[in-house]
């Protein structure tokens, strides 16, 4: 499996690189008025207007700064039947890695709130753990953010 | 034009007939020769490369076959530990394979190895890394020592540094050798198939097995590992059955055209080609059958059938090699004949060249010498001794008397007309001894009345220059006081001019002075514009900013949409790691310039301090010198103060020599005259006497002629 | 001593005295993870405004999607010739890499040997074969061009050649190819499978076999 890594202060986390479609640079963003603080913003991804999640927010309460190694992974993101796209905002995506899936331990604490958190591996370099991308969003948001979206 | 042949005439006749010929033989032979010599020598080059093929050849073949072993003996140690059975009795027999094929390769590197330049002391001095045949060995003693207690990983690098370090050697084998760029095209297809393509296959083999057989350990059998072995197989399989035959099939056409008449490489190679290929191709069958995932083969018996195969690889390119030598020989042979038969050639040219300058020049010189000998006694006065010797030349070679009509040798033509110049001559020189002796009488009384008439003018001379000598030494005394004086008010001129061009030359440099101190403001204000033009730099980081960051992205996306592409993507992976590579390069680069601006910016503020303090010093420099000019000028002035009244003593002076010159002038007309008449007698007394030792003279040469009966 | 804070790689890195243990391991130091991390720091610092604005933009135009042809062919500039070959039979495009001279063999053709990823291949003059001439080239303004080798594949024989740019991959329709007719007479013709128009531009799609065959054979005794 193979995966791209970023880190969120001292922690390195992982996603499948199945499921993403592009990694794009930072860029300009309308906010969502009202939205809980993890949510960025939206922006014009090459036609289609995409949401976009700060990572660094919604795990540790700190806005991301834009620095040069800020990036966006663009993800697919299945919300029941339908398929949409979504961004996520985090630092320092710098390599992609591949996983055997026979090396993957669990993780043991988890709570409902961080049920994205997924199982972890064990590298030379540290501890990377998987992210699972449907659960990042809240259920009853799950289809309502993208109705929003596709509306404008 | 016409005077420089004249001169190349007069300098050509300082050499005989016979030195000219030799000299012409020469000018054409040197020539000859040399294209001759640059001939033999591209013939001998051209041997020196064959000779240069063959120890290329003789190092190879057991590196080659060292390669094979290597590559058994990991499979062997490989395979023992995927399955437990132990290869104890195998790897045995490899060590002293392998030991064998060490000591033929120290052998041939001692004996050939300066040739191509791969002995050991060429190799420790090369730019790159290269292992010499000794250091293999030691380092595969190490390898054999270390054996079992190491781990399979480090045990795999230590297999791989081995066969990485053969591999090197080989490359530089083959380009020393020239092996690769054989002109003749048998011997080149039969390279191409044994130094080129064989290794490559017994490396594929390798690989494929170790490959295989790490896929039997760990049942995953992933996409990386899979695409890796589809390659593999796939090389393999356009070697074997398709470049190694056409090359072998190119090598047989070829034959005749280039080294020709070996027939040993279509009537023993072809048939093992086709059975070789047969074998390989149930082998890679086998392989393919694995990536399919249909084994039918346990690890024991994939390993004694890959390494059977390894040593028919191995057979076939020692058979390759056989016929290689076999080739170069035949190569060796050839051009050894062709630089006898041009060297048998020019030998006979040159044999005959020298037999026909021989008897041209004995036709010229032997009657010449004769003409010289006729001349020489007709120089002496002997005339007797000339007549007896035309005498010889006509009884010894036939010549006919007066003009021949027939004969064109220029030559004997000069003879005759020689011979008939002499009985000429013998005729006059009577006549002109009896007239000489009327003339002597004649002169004599001429002479004795010019001697009284000299006599009265010479009395008349000496008195006049009695009054010219007092004239003089009035004269030459006033002279030598007006010069005094003018040698005085000379020189304080001179030291004014002295003293003038000092000062000009420190109004110099104080111009020059200023000048740079003008230099320094103007450097001080460049480096203050570089200053501000460096911050300008800065701009150059954002964009190289740019180009990282954008690298980095797609190296990110490059891999994402390898793998999407699955199997197809295999390569493309590879491309997105170069690319991943290129990124940490940019960004480096980027910090790199990043910190040289900072240092560049402080060189040149350090250079603007540096070139305030040198202009203060130049400031203060040029107010002392035009101190000293002011001094100087001083000086001057007091000097062109003194000097009119040198002047005025000068030209009172100068009146009372003219004076003095008038009076010596008058004197000498009259000196003068007297000497033109003296001189006008001794004149004529001079060409009395010319005349009276020129009929002496006449009377001598005629006497000196002595006539034969 | 190893640490990016004391840069290692210029002082026992291959940059330096190329003391460094690891260098056993990695080769060289851009495969090293101290070197890569040093690099990786390079990214941790604010962006200038306008990059933000730039790939806004950038991002919100739909990506092209490309004609597909059935026929691949890498497109090379030479001169001031535009030339093709079949992508099957282009190897690879590397960087201008020293000949090395061959005493007595090196002609106008054959310039020697050149080492493309740790092989020997011959390298020759593409445009002395075709009788081209590379000067004459107008660089179009704001635009690098790379020289570049390419390695080509023939029928036996794997051959180098330069050209003064490659101008990339495209795939066309075979049956866009004007064929030439027989009785072509120029070297450049005699080459060439056809003429196929691509990006405006007018390109002779070369036979590699015939290119091939024609700088091996000047390898001969002359």
């Amino acid at each position: 499996m193979l995966c791209l890594t970023f880190e969120i202060g001292e922690n390195r986390y992982a996603i499948n690189a199945s499921e993403v479609i592009e990694v794009a640079p930072p860029v300009n963003m309308t906010t969502f008025p009202k939205a809980p603080s993890y949510f960025a913003g939206r922006f014009n991804f090459r036609g289609d207007i995409v949401p976009v999640i700060d990572l660094r927010d919604l795990l540790m309460g700190l806005t991301t700064k834009k620095y040069l190694s800020t990036r966006i992974l663009v993800v697919n993101y299945h919300a029941g039947e339908e398929t949409h796209k979504l961004g996520l905002l985090c630092e320092k995506v710098m390599d992609i890695i591949r996983i055997k899936e026979d090396e993957l331990q669990n993780p043991g604490l988890i709570t409902e709130e961080t049920g994205y958190l997924g199982r972890l591996i064990n590298l030379k370099t540290g501890i990377v753990q998987l992210i699972s991308v449907i659960d990042l969003l809240p259920p009853f948001l799950r289809k309502d953010l993208f109705r929003e979206a596709a509306g404008e | 034009m016409k005077k420089l042949i004249l001169k190349l005439n007069i300098i050509l006749r300082r050499f005989t007939v016979l030195t000219k010929l030799i000299l012409i033989g020469l000018l054409l032979g040197v020539p000859l020769t040399i294209m001759l010599f640059i001939n033999l020598s591209n013939l001998l080059e051209s041997v020196e490369f064959v000779r240069m093929e063959k120890a290329g050849v003789k190092i190879f073949r057991p590196l080659s076959a060292l390669q094979v072993h290597l590559m058994e003996h990991k499979s062997y140690t490989f395979a023992g530990t995927a399955s437990g059975h132990d290869f104890q009795s195998q790897i045995a027999a490899l060590n002293s394979q392998i030991k064998d094929e060490f000591d033929k390769l120290t052998a041939a590197s001692l004996d050939v190895g300066e040739l191509i330049s791969v002995d050991e002391e060429t190799l420790s001095r090369e730019k790159e890394y290269y292992v010499a045949p000794r250091a293999l060995l030691s380092q595969w003693e190490k390898l054999i020592s270390k054996g079992r207690n190491i781990s399979d990983a480090e045990l795999q690098i230590e297999y791989d540094k081995l066969s990485n370090d053969i591999q090197k050697l080989m490359k530089l084998i083959t380009i020393r050798s020239r092996l690769i760029l054989d002109p003749a095209g048998d011997s080149y297809y039969l390279m191409y198939v044994a130094v080129h393509k064989m290794p490559k296959v017994h490396d594929l083999m390798g690989s494929s097995f170790l490959l295989a057989i790490e896929d039997e350990k760990d049942t995953l059998f992933n996409s990386d590992r899979l695409s890796e072995m589809i390659y593999l197989s796939r090389s393999l399989k356009v070697n074997i059955t398709d470049e190694i035959p056409s090359s072998i099939s190119s090598t047989i056409d070829l034959d005749p055209e280039f080294n020709g008449e070996l027939e040993s490489i279509a009537q023993t190679l072809s048939p093992m080609l086709d059975r070789y290929r047969s074998e390989m191709v149930s082998l890679i069958e086998i392989y393919e059958n694995i990536i399919r995932n249909n084994r039918s083969y346990g690890i024991e018996e994939l390993t004694s059938l890959t390494i059977a195969k390894l040593d028919q690889s191995l057979e076939f390119t020692n058979a390759t090699f056989a016929e290689l030598e076999k080739v170069l020989n035949v190569a060796v042979n050839r051009t050894y004949f062709r630089i006898v038969f041009r060297l048998m050639i020019a030998g006979g040219a040159f044999v005959l060249a020298m037999i026909f300058i021989y008897f041209t020049a004995r036709g010229i010189i032997t009657p010449v010498t004769g003409v010289a000998e006729i001349a020489n006694s007709l120089a002496d006065g002997d005339i007797k001794t000339s007549k007896e010797r035309i005498r010889a030349l006509e009884t010894k070679y036939l010549v006919t008397k007066g003009k021949a009509e027939k004969e064109k040798d220029e030559i004997w033509n000069l003879f005759r007309a020689i011979r008939t110049t002499i009985f000429d001559l013998e005729a006059l020189l009577g006549e002109v001894g009896k007239a000489g002796i009327a003339v002597t009488s004649a002169v004599t009384q001429i002479s004795s009345s010019v001697q009284a008439l000299n006599a009265a003018i010479n009395q008349q001379a000496a008195s006049t220059a009695e009054v010219n000598a007092t004239g003089k030494e009035i004269y030459s005394s006033s002279i030598h006081l007006s010069r005094t004086v003018d040698e005085v008010a000379d020189k304080s001129g001179k030291s004014l001019q002295l003293a003038d061009r000092g000062v000009a030359g420190l109004n110099e440099i104080t111009g020059s002075m200023t000048s740079l101190e003008e230099g320094s403001r103007d450097i001080s204000e460049k480096l203050a514009l570089l200053y501000q033009k460096t911050a300008n730099i800065s701009n150059v980081i954002t964009t190289i900013t740019k180009i990282a960051t954008q690298t980095n992205l797609l190296s990110l996306n490059a891999s994402i949409e390898a793998e999407k592409a699955g199997e197809y993507g295999a390569g493309f992976s590879i491309v997105a790691s170069e690319i991943k590579r290129l990124a940490d390069e940019t960004a480096m680069a980027a910090l790199e310039i990043e910190e040289m601006i900072h240092e560049m910016q402080q060189a040149v503020k350090s250079g603007v301090i540096g070139v305030e303090v040198y202009a203060g010093t130049t400031r203060s420099s040029a107010g002392r010198i035009s101190g000293i000019a002011e001094s100087i000028n001083e000086i001057i002035q007091y000097t062109r103060d003194v000097l009119p009244s040198f002047e005025a003593v000068s030209s009172q002076m100068k009146m009372q020599t003219d004076g003095a010159a008038q009076i010596s002038d008058a004197m000498s007309e009259l000196n003068t005259v007297a000497l033109h008449t003296r001189e006008s007698i001794s004149e004529f007394t001079e060409i009395t006497q010319r005349l009276e030792g020129a009929v002496v003279s006449l009377r001598e040469v005629v006497s000196k002629f002595r006539f034969g009966g | 001593m190893t640490g990016k804070e004391s840069k290692c790689w210029k002082v026992i890195g291959v940059f330096g005295d190329k003391s460094c243990e690891s260098l056993t391991e990695y080769l060289h130091c851009k495969h090293c993870p101290v070197y890569t991390s040093a690099a990786r720091d390079f990214f941790d610092r604010d962006i200038p405004p306008e990059f933000i604005d730039t790939w806004t933009e950038t991002l919100s135009h739909k990506k092209e999607v490309i004609e597909k042809g059935d026929l691949s062919v890498t497109v090379f500039r030479l001169g001031s010739e535009v030339l093709a070959i079949p992508t099957d039979a282009f190897l690879v495009a590397v960087e201008i890499k020293p000949v090395h001279f061959v005493p007595f063999r090196t002609n106008r053709t054959f310039r020697g040997l050149v080492n493309i990823d740790g092989e020997l291949l011959l390298c020759f003059s593409l445009e002395n074969l075709l009788g081209l001439s590379r000067s004459g080239v107008q660089e179009s303004e704001g635009k690098a061009v790379y020289n570049r080798m390419v390695a080509v594949r023939g029928a036996n024989e794997r051959v180098v050649f330069e050209v003064d740019e490659v101008i990339g991959v495209t795939r066309i329709a075979s049956s866009l190819i004007t064929k030439l007719p027989s009785t072509a007479q120029k070297a450049g013709e005699i080459f060439s499978r056809g003429i196929f128009e691509v990006a405006g531009l007018s390109a002779a799609l070369l036979d590699e076999h015939k290119v091939c065959e024609s700088f091996r054979s000047t390898l001969k005794f002359q």
